[in-house]
């Protein structure tokens, strides 16, 4: 089989390693033997962290297995195959009246993707993450050969396979379960808060009643903007029609596009400027409008811009999920280090969020805070601090967000690292499938 | 409509089947995967909610699965074109390479193509509206070579077979086309250095289904692969024996 070396970069801009390549387009492509050499899968490349390259890792890009395999109109259950984009999917299921209620932001992030990050929606107290909605999976590893998976027959490897960025195999196929749609227009409600503190007292007031509820906030460390912002909240309008389209301008990003301007636009007063610019802009929309499904699910669809202003050297994005009972004082301290530091901080947003915490995966019950900001060396210092922060509110970082976490941090936050680590080696002794993430981390 | 696509299940054969999938036609695909051939068949009825029969087989391994492909085309009760996107290369087509790899070579791109479409002529000329054939050569059958030297013998007799078609085609419904492929961003070309870009599947096949009307006869892709041809050709004995490509 042969191989092409390419230049890949994590889509924050901070990881960049060439590495070997391949596309399988048939399934004994994917099964055909690559010896003892490591391998990993790469779906849209839009994790932040390098969890699709690296590690000395030949890249496996599954985008042409994008097939719809199966799919059930009367129980909602849909096979697909792991590269088809979220897009894709919902182009095929919302005007057969489905959908699928955990999301993330942008379009081009594959199901295979979702699966291997447990990713979250814009409401995960109300609809969890990923796993939630994956009723079996097909994985493929050269020491298990095709085997499917599921929570009841195999819980072991589902719950290592789920939120275990992609190092238990490939990913072939999913099976999901889809939830019935009532209509696909969304009534969003936009309600203008001042703080961080502010925007999560509406969110935890209107999280309970609504499909969605996150807050937007402007981080730049000045004291008359910093946590201001909206809440996005609503529902689906019920409605005959079920149309899967746009009002927006799509043309899609991917990790190395989003690093074509060569310096950032974004920071110090530039920031200012920009954030002033965007607030008058959001407060002169309608704080109740109607749109379409697919602009409600993807905000940043149109909106590509935001990544781009990082430049080449890119962005830092660290989330974090703290315990509710620490989330006021997790915030209070946040805002005080921004603007003690006179960190180059943009934008962050809040959501509530309910799970389950196991091995490394992203979830447990209290508020997710997500922060994005100018990579520098100001923001590697204050990432450090908020590391500690982190730590010792009891909280959890994300992974897949930031491609700096160092083990150590890692460790301290999950009290199932060692365990996961175990288990990998217990179940690929050769560890075969590793990326640069997985490596920084020690897994 | 109903076309009949070999080689269906990746590369040029599975774009042109999403292609022509997307504008209802209906669809019989030809592949050696039978695995691959069902995700794709079950991805086109879904999407497109189109009817989609498949036929496993290996083309270079004789004709048997013809019978097959005729009984389902009386089943669909015709047939309107036929895609032949189908081919093989090998990495040592040289003089070292096994006469039993000359063989299969010749027979995946030439003669299983030449037979499938000789003995499926009487469906499309039976048709009471406009059918077509649409078969692929490639760029490297313009002037033999030290390299893939099977595979453009091959070519070139598929090319000489299709004026044939066109000709003997000349008094009927039947549109017999011709393209003459350079570069394509396809698993045959990944990993190998290129002298010039490879050209986007997808507007390939938009071109071709455009096209499908059209009596134009032969016709290269990337149009400006024409040129380059021309040049091939007009090189005189004594440069041309001295490029190593």
């Amino acid at each position: 089989m042969l191989l092409e070396r390419k230049r890949f970069v994590s889509f924050d801009g901070g990881i960049t390693e060439n590495a070997e390549f391949l596309r399988p387009d048939r399934y004994r492509m994917v099964e055909a033997s690559l010896g003892k050499k490591y391998r990993i899968v790469r779906g849209g490349g839009y994790s932040y962290a390098a969890a699709s390259f690296g590690g000395g890792s030949i890249v496996q890009d599954f985008t042409l297995f994008n097939r719809v395999l199966e799919f059930d109109s009367q129980s909602g259950l849909i096979k697909v195959e792991a590269g088809i984009s979220l897009s894709d999917l919902l182009s095929v299921t919302v005007p057969r009246g489905f959908w699928l209620p955990v999301i993330p932001g942008y379009p081009a992030i594959t199901v295979g993707g979702c699966v291997a990050a447990n990713v979250h929606g814009k409401n995960p107290s109300q609809r969890g993450t990923f796993r939630n909605y994956v009723e079996e999976l097909t994985l493929f590893h050269p020491a298990y050969g095709v085997r499917s998976i599921s929570e009841l027959k195999d819980p072991l490897v589902f719950h290592l396979t789920c939120g275990g960025y992609g190092l238990t195999g490939a990913i072939i196929s999913a099976t999901l379960r889809l939830e019935r749609l009532p209509g696909s227009k969304t009534l969003v409600k936009r309600i203008s808060v001042g703080s961080f503190n502010e925007g999560l007292e509406v969110i935890s007031e209107v999280g309970r009643q609504n499909d969605f509820a996150y807050s937007m906030h402007q981080a730049y460390p000045d004291r008359k903007i910093i946590g201001r912002g909206y809440v996005s909240t609503g529902g689906m309008v019920p409605d005959e029609s079920a149309t899967w389209q746009t009002n927006a301008q799509v043309k899609m990003i991917n990790a190395s596009g989003r690093g074509r301007i060569p310096f950032s636009v974004f920071g110090g007063l530039r920031t200012r400027l920009i954030l002033t610019v965007h607030w008058l802009t959001e407060r002169a929309k309608p704080t109740t409008v109607t749109e379409p499904l697919y602009d409600s699910l993807f905000p940043f669809v149109g909106k590509e811009h935001y990544f781009t202003l990082y430049g080449k050297r890119g962005l830092v994005e660290c989330q974090v999920i703290v315990p509710y009972k620490e989330s006021e004082q997790f915030l209070n301290e946040l805002q005080r280090l921004l603007l003690k530091e006179q960190v180059p901080a943009v934008m962050g947003s809040i959501k509530l969020f309910k799970g389950e915490p196991r091995l490394l995966r992203f979830e447990m019950d209290g508020v997710c805070v997500a922060l994005d900001l100018v990579r520098c060396e100001k923001t590697m210092r204050f990432l450090s601090a908020m590391d500690q922060l982190t730590i010792s509110t009891g909280g959890i970082p994300f992974v897949i967000k930031d491609s700096r976490l160092p083990a150590k941090t890692i460790n301290s936050c999950y009290p199932e690292y060692e365990l996961m680590k175990e288990y990998l080696l217990n179940y690929d002794p050769d560890r075969l499938f590793r990326s640069e993430m997985s490596q920084r981390l020690g897994l | 409509m109903i076309y009949l696509i070999v080689g269906a299940s990746a590369g040029l054969g599975r774009c042109l089947s999403q292609q022509l999938a997307s504008l209802g036609h209906d669809l019989i695909l030809i592949s050696s995967s039978r695995e691959d051939l069902k995700a794709m068949a079950s991805d086109l009825k879904i999407r497109h909610r189109i009817k989609v029969e498949i036929i496993p087989a290996d083309i270079s391994a004789g004709d048997e699965y013809l019978d097959e492909v005729e009984k389902i085309i009386k089943t669909m009760k015709g047939l309107d074109g036929i895609f032949c996107p189908v081919g093989a290369v090998s990495d040592s087509d040289d003089l070292c390479l096994y006469p039993a790899r000359v063989g299969l070579l010749t027979n995946v791109n030439y003669m299983s193509v030449a037979s499938l479409i000789t003995r499926l002529w009487p469906f499309l000329t039976q048709q009471p509206r406009r059918t077509v054939v649409v078969g692929f050569g490639s760029i490297a059958a313009v002037r033999g070579r030290s390299q893939n030297i099977a595979y453009s013998a091959a070519k070139r007799a598929l090319m000489s077979f299709f004026e044939s078609l066109r000709h003997a085609a000349a008094t009927s419904q039947v549109v017999v086309q011709f393209y003459i492929l350079g570069y394509l961003d396809t698993n045959q070309a990944f990993g190998k250095k290129t002298l010039l870009p490879r050209a986007k599947l997808e507007r390939l096949c938009r071109k071709i289904v455009d096209n499908l009307q059209k009596d134009f006869g032969a016709t290269y892709y990337p149009r400006y692969w024409s040129f380059i041809a021309l040049l091939l050709k007009l090189t005189p004995w004594f440069l041309f024996k001295r490029l190593t490509f």
